[in-house]
């Protein structure tokens, strides 16, 4: 059993082991701390002066990468969290992502932004959000979110090594402890998985399961949550969904497209849920609909939306889990829809 | 005699309620003093030692290094003596009925299954039982319980009628003109149990088979003309096969079949048809009143060949074509499957699978 943090461990490790070009700049990283969750820990010990512990100081770290990035190394930095992520807006929005542009080409960014987002921590308002939704229609930057359904710590390794452009590496807190998926776990499962354009997209559906009448879409920690909902729609109510997990977030298809993996299943079903930790309006799953609405038109029989309250998270675990997506309202909402 | 202690997992961090077993310092039947170091616990935030809390035996520990453990769970006991035993676990209650291996039932499926007593050993492994399939399978095993079957069925000879539209009283006259058979009676899916054809009575639909097949009956006769479409001709024959059924081939005494003519299993020949030198006739194929198939023909499975159709030597027919009334084929032409010509059309050449030559018409056109 590999949990997605020893994985992102591994990654990280990979990383530095191929490549003396890479470091690593965040606040707490240095061991026996290895990082305020853990996914730094060994790094300092084996790779002396490749890892650099700083002050607290979001926009120095970013800023300093940067810099580290465009003169050919390629630094990667830890966010202790992702609502920390708005302290490095200006060196995200206003530098990194507009250099190729701006430098004409001339110049690259290679740089990796690894944060943790999201809540049902007890953490409260200012250490719970999910945040990446901010993020997701700045030109030039990817989003990634890595999931339980392949490698997570590959696909940090992949990010830091084959990416020249700058990446905002979503680690949602709760998968930390997740054990990485295996053909045991998903043997009941039927899973495809379409290379997008840097990564994975993966459709799961019941095996032995008749045709689906609703699909859901869902990333990060949602997808595990809708996972469930997957099964217990089929042998609680009789719903046949499939659930299509993107890993990036953006940039999505040119062109106003679906993503071919969502398209596919939204011609087999008609109807298309999404589920996200971000608040409800002008998020992920609001562009996924749009993007629905606009390939399918009448052929879109149903669309719905499933995502966490527009307040602040509360510190009180039963207020957190009460404003953020549960297997229960997922299904809730599927009924409604099918 | 003291009593043991009881070590939870902490709760280290307010906001985890779980921690990762990273080093378990002891096991079962160790003895440790107070303050020792049982194990190391860890959360993604803080590292935790839980420390001995008395002297005394180690016991009741079933965790594994590297295991997450929620908080408040037992995780070991410090005993007085080394054969101290932990209490023991309540017996976890048995699953009552439980699913056969391998079988995946939705909930409301096995609640239709468990009303009507549908064994779940009988049920399919692989696909997704629904509550769907379980109606279907209940509204059979309803029907099947419904049914009557008559004592002539469990005759040798018994042979029964599926369909009780005008072909199958054309094919019940058919038998009796033949001989040789006893009948058993009719099955007709969209006609009421005891209902008349000609004098022979409805059995009940499709539910029937089962039964009759089980009573010893062993022969039936496709009375579904297929005029309409040839498809629900073809279903009733694959129905009856799957059942497990024989298809006997009738010949009226006044038709005329060549000695040297083939005739394949189900084949039904009218009054005064012609079956001329070497012809070779497909399983299922209906040569109706008066028509005439001229030597070294080829008909395939299922065709249907209408009153008055004339077939000249040497012609073919493919699988599932329907020849109209009147229709004349000239010398040698191929007809392919799932071919319509229409009544009183003259065909001078072939014909594509799937072609339709219209009434009348003189093909090719």
């Amino acid at each position: 059993m590999t949990s997605v943090l020893e994985a992102l461990t591994r990654g990280l490790h990979a990383a530095f082991a191929q490549d003396g070009r890479v470091y690593l700049i965040g606040e707490d990283l240095l061991d026996p701390y290895g990082g305020a969750f853990k996914v730094s820990r060994g790094l300092s010990s084996q790779y002396p002066g490749r890892v650099w512990s700083s002050p607290v100081s979001e926009a120095a770290i970013t800023g300093v990468a940067a810099g580290m990035a465009l003169r050919g190394l390629r630094p990667v930095v830890e966010l202790m969290f992702g609502d920390f992520s708005t302290l490095i807006a200006d060196q995200l929005i206003n530098s990194i992502t507009k250099f190729p542009a701006m430098f004409n080409g001339t110049v690259r960014v290679p740089i990796v932004i690894r944060t943790p987002m999201g809540g049902r921590r007890g953490y409260g308002p200012t250490h719970s959000q999910t945040l990446e939704k901010l993020y997701l229609g700045v030109p030039g930057l990817r989003v990634l979110a890595p999931n339980t359904l392949s490698d997570p710590g590959e696909l940090l390794r992949r990010a830091i090594l084959e990416q020249d452009d700058p990446v905002f590496f979503v680690e949602n807190k709760v998968l930390y402890p997740k054990p990485v998926l295996d053909a045991q776990t998903l043997q009941d499962f039927e899973i495809e998985q379409t290379q997008g354009e840097f990564a994975p997209v993966h459709t799961l559906r019941l095996k032995g399961a008749p045709p689906p009448t609703l699909t859901l879409s869902a990333y990060g920690y949602m997808a595990e949550l809708a996972r469930e909902a997957l099964t217990r729609l089929a042998f609680e109510h009789e719903i046949f969904a499939e659930l299509v997990v993107p890993t990036q977030l953006a940039p999505l298809p040119a062109g106003g497209g679906l993503e071919p993996a969502l398209a596919a299943a939204l011609q087999r079903s008609g109807r298309l849920l999404t589920i996200e930790e971000g608040t409800y309006s002008l998020g992920w799953g609001a562009e996924q609909l749009a993007r629905a609405s606009q390939a399918l038109g009448p052929r879109l029989l149903a669309a719905r939306r499933l995502a966490a309250h527009e307040a602040p998270i509360p510190a009180v675990r039963a207020l957190e889990e009460a404003a953020l997506p549960s297997v229960a309202d997922i299904l809730r909402t599927a009924r409604e829809m099918v | 005699m003291a009593d043991a202690h009881l070590i939870r997992v902490p709760l280290i961090n307010p906001n985890e309620t779980e921690a990762r077993l990273v080093n378990l310092a002891v096991s079962n039947g160790a003895e440790v003093a107070k303050g020792d170091v049982l194990a190391t616990l860890e959360t993604t935030k803080s590292t935790f030692e839980l420390l001995a809390e008395a002297q005394g035996f180690v016991a009741g520990l079933q965790a594994r290094q590297g295991q997450m453990l929620a908080a408040g769970q037992v995780f070991l006991y410090i005993a007085p003596s080394p054969d101290w035993q932990p209490p023991a676990a309540s017996p976890a209650t048995a699953e009552s009925g439980a699913l056969p291996d391998g079988l995946r039932i939705t909930q409301p499926a096995l609640q239709l299954a468990q009303q009507h007593n549908i064994p779940l050993a009988s049920l399919p492994i692989g696909p997704i039982v629904t509550e769907a399939l379980i109606s279907k399978l209940a509204a059979q095993q309803a029907g099947a319980r419904a049914i009557t079957v008559p004592e002539a069925a469990k005759l040798p000879n018994a042979v029964i009628v599926y369909g009780g539209g005008g072909h199958g009283k054309a094919v019940i006259d058919l038998l009796r003109a033949a001989g040789g058979y006893t009948l058993a009676g009719v099955i007709d899916d969209s006609r009421q149990p005891g209902e008349l054809v000609l004098d022979a009575a409805v059995i009940a639909g499709e539910a029937a088979l089962a039964p009759l097949h089980a009573a010893g009956c062993r022969l039936a006769l496709n009375a579904v003309g297929g005029i309409g479409a040839m498809s629900s001709r073809i279903a009733v024959f694959e129905r009856l096969e799957a059942a497990g059924f024989e298809l006997p081939s009738l010949i009226h005494p006044s038709a005329v079949v060549e000695p040297s003519a083939q005739l394949a299993a189900g084949v039904h020949v009218f009054p005064h048809a012609y079956i001329g030198s070497d012809a070779r006739i497909g399983q299922g194929a209906i040569i109706n009143t008066g028509a005439i198939v001229s030597h070294d023909c080829e008909l395939a499975e299922y065709t249907n060949l209408s009153p008055g159709s004339i077939l000249a030597g040497n012609v073919r027919v493919g699988r599932g074509t329907l020849v109209g009334m009147g229709v004349t084929v000239n010398l040698g032409v191929r007809i392919g499957s799932l071919a319509r010509i229409g009544n009183g059309a003259t065909v001078k050449d072939d014909v594509p699978d799937g072609g339709v030559v219209r009434a009348g018409a003189v093909w090719p056109s």
